[in-house]
């Protein structure tokens, strides 16, 4: 993502420099520009967009989105996507989860405390330890998702910005200066409309931010617009969409902490836990007698 | 009156099977999943960006390596505690059954106490 992004640029910096060598060629010296002397700052225009060459790689986060549904997600409920909201009381559906069920069952002739506490803090529980963790590799996954399609956004927006950038150069050439102007102008009432009319979708703030900053550019001095005129509203779209990046990535961020915070704080609810038997680790313990809360000790009864 | 004998003995033998068999696999399942997690918390380099953006150089994977951590352990703990499950669960069904014969023992030789 990003790769030709700065093709684009180096091409829309050659652009420039065409028209304005033209527009000098054709308008006499001194009535737009003066002879190259703006070349340095067209030569600012790749450098703008060299943040942009690499980004995260959407794809690859799109492609860990599929892993944590096909392998987790699914894994710890088959009901996918989550039903609104499923936190209340979505069965467990998937069929490898139910064994505990089959457990329950084969107990279900053993009384006393230790089977009962198993059944009841255990079993009992367990559906409740996947639900949790079907919730957090939810929630994963749809941090997955927002970082893809902030990145997405980004590469989109900074095309898109190029993209416009070059269109208005080029309306600036092989015309006179009041011509030159009134094309200028015509392009951009076009892509502002484009930008109102898909307002509502994320990503064109960005194009709307250089239109507008063009818009202002090009009327204040009174002159015909140059590529010069568009280097400052760059740097204003650009700037613009970097600070949009970091807010959105500091909320990614700290959204990520806070169910951090809470998985950590809640531990005890998102695992099956610990077994209270001493024979958990019989195999380390030599086979000793396995203590006072084994099923050994329990009654078993008519089931 | 509780099961006994080869009624009892067919009760702990479909423990054990439970304690061998399904429980390992369940068990197993969530150590797949925590494995199919773990790359996807530890790829660090899908995230990389330019730091010229503002945005560091991996920017939110810190934090979602750490979430993902956080539920990859819930899940190595659910793997590692099912397997003890079925452990006992296999313990408990052998121990029980070397109790049956002298439980029988004990009941043959006081089936004809009178009750006071």
């Amino acid at each position: 993502m990003g790769d030709d992004i700065m093709s684009k640029a180096n091409h829309l910096r050659d652009r420039c420099k065409e028209v304005m060598h033209a527009m000098e060629e054709s308008d006499g010296a001194g009535s737009r520009a003066n002879g190259g002397m703006f070349d340095h700052l067209i030569d600012e225009i790749p450098g703008m967009f060299q943040p942009f060459a690499q980004l995260p790689k959407a794809s690859v986060l799109r492609a860990h989105q599929d892993t944590m549904v096909e392998e987790v997600c699914k894994f710890l409920n088959k009901e996918w996507p989550a039903p609104a909201g499923y936190e209340g009381g979505l069965a467990n559906t998937n069929p490898e989860l139910a064994v505990t069920e089959t457990i329950d069952k084969r107990l279900s002739g053993w009384t006393g405390l230790a089977a009962t506490n198993f059944r009841e803090n255990y079993l009992a529980k367990f559906p409740q330890f996947t639900k949790n963790l079907y919730t957090a590799s939810y929630v994963a996954y749809q941090s997955l998702a927002a970082e893809a399609k902030l990145w997405e956004t980004a590469n989109h927006d900074i095309h898109r910005l190029c993209d416009e950038a070059t269109k208005t150069v080029d309306g600036m050439i092989g015309v006179s200066m009041g011509e030159g102007f009134k094309l200028a102008l015509t392009a951009l009432s076009s892509v502002i409309a484009v930008g109102e009319a898909e307002a509502g979708k994320q990503g064109l703030t960005v194009v709307k931010e250089l239109i507008g900053a063009g818009k202002d550019g090009f009327s204040k001095d009174g002159f015909a617009p140059t590529p010069v005129s568009i280097i400052e509203p760059l740097k204003t779209s650009i700037n613009q969409l970097k600070a949009d990046l970091k807010s959105k990535e500091q909320e990614i961020q700290t959204a990520l902490d806070q169910n951090t915070s809470y998985i950590n704080e809640h531990g005890k609810e998102y695992a099956a836990p610990a077994i209270a038997w001493d024979l958990a680790h019989s195999d380390d313990k030599g086979h000793e007698q396995p203590g006072t809360t084994t099923l050994g000790d329990d009654q078993h009864e008519e089931s | 009156m509780g099961k006994h004998g080869t009624e009892l003995g067919a009760d702990l033998a479909k423990i054990n099977q439970a304690g061998d068999q399904l429980v390992p696999h369940l068990a197993d399942q969530f150590g797949n999943a925590r494995s199919k997690l773990t790359p996807i918390g530890d790829d660090a380099g899908t995230w990389q960006r330019d730091p010229s953006l503002g945005t560091g150089v991996i920017g939110a994977h810190d934090a979602f390596d750490r979430f993902v951590d956080a539920i990859g352990a819930h899940l190595k703990s659910t793997e590692e505690n099912l397997d003890d499950t079925g452990r006992a669960l296999c313990v408990a069904a052998a121990d029980y059954a070397q109790t049956d014969a002298a439980a029988k023992a004990e009941f043959d030789k006081h089936k004809n106490d009178v009750v006071s």
